[in-house]
């Protein structure tokens, strides 16, 4: 179980350049940061990239880390601006080819694909929704995070963000229709 | 119905409602917020029976090298050392010659013109005034797992104060929260940014550098963790990104 007191006392050892202390902080969040990346990029190419981008300004910035939320949302918000820098880039350049990995393809990842991404129906209508919207549904009601760190990682109120999460489902309803509940 | 009334009913389905009595009985009593309650509730159902994704094995592994490689491999942008530094190296390395010269002079080893100790000065002058280009950010367990990475020599000190010029008008950008609109900026700032592939961005400020400008760049809506781009003027050329 990771203590958020513990977490900080982590990230100032990556300040003075442990390693073993930044493997740490990165094990206990890569997972949620890949989940977010996916769901907001898209991709899973594109969200690995995003993770490691993400985990290397924690590594470099570490010391920028003043203790006013837990070091977990700081991360969720330096991943969630990693992936808005990456949206902004690829409509700058939409004819980008997908990054290159030297890696060869992996065959449990189309397994992945096929049971961890979003249902079809639910990834288009979230797709449609206004990009704040979608980020409050995506770091709200999938990824479980409270309001109030969700208003930390996108930096509004929580009163927006709550305004932001009714109008989406409300939008998110009208789009599914009525769809039997999984 | 007012939207306050649906947002406190959509505040009951997800239960961060600060009312819920009243919320309750709006429900009862009027068939549009019942409407909104079962759409909300239900929305909220099919995104909670969605499972989080999962990387795979080699998904984690390929993250795990790939975040350990750029660490052990980052070094520093080359920078073009500023103008009155790169004086201050030739300067020192003029006043090394000199230096020499004299004593060879003194001693009476040298002619001038000697071509001995013409090379000589050469060398010396060199070595005074040749700052290192590269610097590398020593990594002790290349190779090793994540597991071992070690910590950043204090040599990473001394490369990463190359980047420092550009590093600190970054984080001088991303501080000041920059307000600066598009309409600011002139046709010139736009023309170049479009020339660069920056259309949605902002020109944040303009710098000199090494005896060079730059324009100090952001997308239209920055915040604390923006890239900030340097744009060299007057080619328009993108020459460094600060993540």
């Amino acid at each position: 179980v990771t203590v958020p007191g513990n977490e900080a006392e982590l990230l100032a050892r990556v300040v003075t350049g442990d390693r073993q202390a930044f493997e740490l902080v990165m094990r206990n969040h890569e997972d949620r940061v890949f989940s977010v990346c996916l769901r907001i990029l898209g991709d899973r190419e594109r969200a690995l990239d995003a993770v490691q981008d993400t985990f290397l300004t924690v590594y470099r910035k570490a010391r920028q880390f003043e203790g006013r939320s837990a070091v977990g949302t700081w991360i969720y918000r330096i991943a969630v601006n990693t992936c808005y820098d990456q949206l902004r880039r690829m409509q700058r350049r939409p004819t980008d080819s997908l990054p290159e990995h030297a890696d060869p393809p992996d065959p449990a990842a189309e397994e992945a694909i096929e049971s961890a991404s979003l249902r079809p129906e639910i990834e288009t209508a979230l797709a449609a929704l206004p990009p704040d919207f979608r980020n409050a549904v995506i770091l709200s009601d999938l990824e479980g995070l409270s309001l109030p760190e969700v208003a930390d990682v996108l930096g509004v109120p929580v009163g927006t963000v709550k305004s932001r999460l009714f109008r989406a489902r409300r939008l998110l309803a009208q789009r599914l229709g009525n769809q039997t509940t999984p | 119905m007012h939207e306050h009334d649906l947002d406190l009913i959509a505040a009951l389905a997800d239960g961060s409602a600060s009312d819920s009595a009243g919320a309750r009985s709006l429900i009862e009593t009027c068939p549009v917020c019942r409407a909104e309650y079962e759409a909300q509730t239900r929305v909220l159902a099919w995104l909670a029976a969605e499972p989080a994704p999962e990387m795979t094995d080699l998904e984690r592994a390929g993250l795990h090298r790939g975040v350990r490689s750029a660490i052990e491999s980052a070094r520093p942008q080359a920078v073009p050392a500023p103008w009155w530094q790169r004086l201050g190296y030739v300067a020192a390395g003029l006043l090394v010659a000199a230096g020499l010269f004299g004593v060879l002079q003194n001693a009476g080893l040298m002619e001038v013109g000697d071509e001995t100790a013409a090379s000589e000065t050469t060398f010396a002058a060199e070595g005074a005034g040749a700052p290192a280009e590269e610097v590398p950010f020593v990594a002790e367990d290349a190779g090793e797992g994540l597991d071992t990475l070690s910590a950043p020599s204090t040599t990473a000190t001394a490369a990463e104060s190359l980047t420092l010029p550009f590093a600190q008008f970054a984080d001088e950008a991303r501080a000041s929260q920059v307000e600066r609109d598009a309409s600011a900026m002139d046709d010139e700032d736009r023309e170049c940014l479009t020339q660069a592939g920056l259309d949605r961005h902002v020109v944040v400020r303009e710098i000199e550098e090494g005896g060079r400008a730059y324009l100090v760049v952001m997308a239209e809506e920055p915040t604390e963790e923006s890239v900030v781009v340097f744009v060299e003027l007057p080619d328009c050329r993108v020459v460094f990104e600060d993540r």
